[in-house]
């Protein structure tokens, strides 16, 4: 799976946001705002990674057990696929 | 013709009237060097009919080199809000919301109110902000709504407030986080990549140096005088 093309994120007042671009914005109207772990997962999704390899990743970097990594990465992946985030 | 529009030399030719007439008191005689040229061409004015469901080719034409002159803006460290600014004292203040929620009728209301301080409008309905070098300025532009209220004048920007109608009055600061959603709604649409960015770079300084505030109003001069007093300040030598 992987983020649909065309959001930018940026670092702005203690916060994290993404905003959609170009042609993407008539589709989606407003501002997602990220923790520090979301966004260590989207930046993972500009390219095509399975939750598996999501979690993995999540492991290496939080030095979290598999466990809690795949709930992280199911949990985020679910959000972002039901917001229709993700591409088909 | 060359226009001076929040600082920025603009050259374009109206081909319609309500062009010509709301950009009138913008025309420069000057020989320096433009900061941009604009074209709007037969082309331009169709796509935007039919974006914004419209049939006057003025409407569109106007609408179109509004929409442009803001964007080549962001690129001179300026954006835009849509908001009611007022100027008291040489200080603008900017009320923001969604269309219809009363930002004009509470600045109308600060012109009845507090009239004594001589306030004017300096833009209805999109001033412009920009960066400068010696702080951050509201502009007039000719695109200021439906009314056509603006005044050609450049004034340094005090405080911007976000408006809720409310049956009581209250108000209170906003953080920079809770800013940053409220502006980005009610500026620029359908920004590329590189401008969004820019905006956020404008933003993100906008946000350190100008205080932010939400008002949750009625109509009443109740109103008025808790917005006007909260965004005023402390004045140091007077009350």
């Amino acid at each position: 799976m992987k983020i649909k093309e065309g959001f930018v994120l940026r670092e702005i007042a203690d916060s994290i946001v993404v905003v959609p671009t170009g042609a993407l914005a008539n589709e989606f109207k407003g501002m997602i705002h990220l923790n520090a772990t979301a966004k260590f997962i989207w930046e993972l999704l500009k390219e095509d990674r399975t939750v598996e390899q999501v979690a993995d990743k999540l492991m290496e970097e939080y030095g979290v057990e598999l466990e809690r990594a795949m709930k992280t990465a199911q949990d985020f992946t679910q959000k972002l696929k039901d917001a229709s985030l993700l591409e088909e | 013709m060359k226009y001076k529009i929040a600082d920025l030399l603009v050259e374009f030719e109206p081909k319609f009237e309500m062009l010509k007439l709301r950009s009138e008191k913008y025309v420069v005689e000057t020989e320096q060097k433009r900061d941009m040229k604009i074209f709007v061409t037969e082309e331009h004015i169709q796509t935007q009919k039919l974006e914004a469901s419209i049939t006057s080719s003025e409407l569109a034409e106007y609408m179109v080199m509004g929409n442009t002159f803001y964007r080549v803006l962001l690129k001179h460290n300026g954006c835009l809000l849509h908001a009611s600014a007022v100027v008291v004292d040489n200080e603008a203040y900017l009320f923001s919301a969604p269309c219809g929620t009363g930002k004009s009728t509470h600045t109308s209301l600060w012109l009845r109110y507090l009239a004594d301080k001589n306030p004017y409008i300096l833009n209805d309905d999109k001033p412009a902000i920009r960066l400068r070098e010696d702080g951050i300025y509201a502009y007039g532009t000719p695109f200021s709504g439906k009314h056509d209220i603006n005044e050609n004048r450049k004034v340094k920007l005090k405080a911007i407030c976000f408006i809720e109608q409310s049956k009581i009055n209250f108000m209170r600061k906003v953080e920079p986080k809770e800013a940053v959603k409220l502006f980005y709604e009610q500026t620029f649409q359908n920004l590329n990549e590189q401008e969004v960015l820019k905006f956020f770079d404008l933003l993100d300084i906008i946000l350190k140096e100008i205080p932010i505030y939400k008002l949750y109003c009625n109509m009443s001069e109740e109103a008025v005088q808790l917005s006007y007093q909260t965004m005023r300040g402390e004045k140091t030598n007077e009350n």
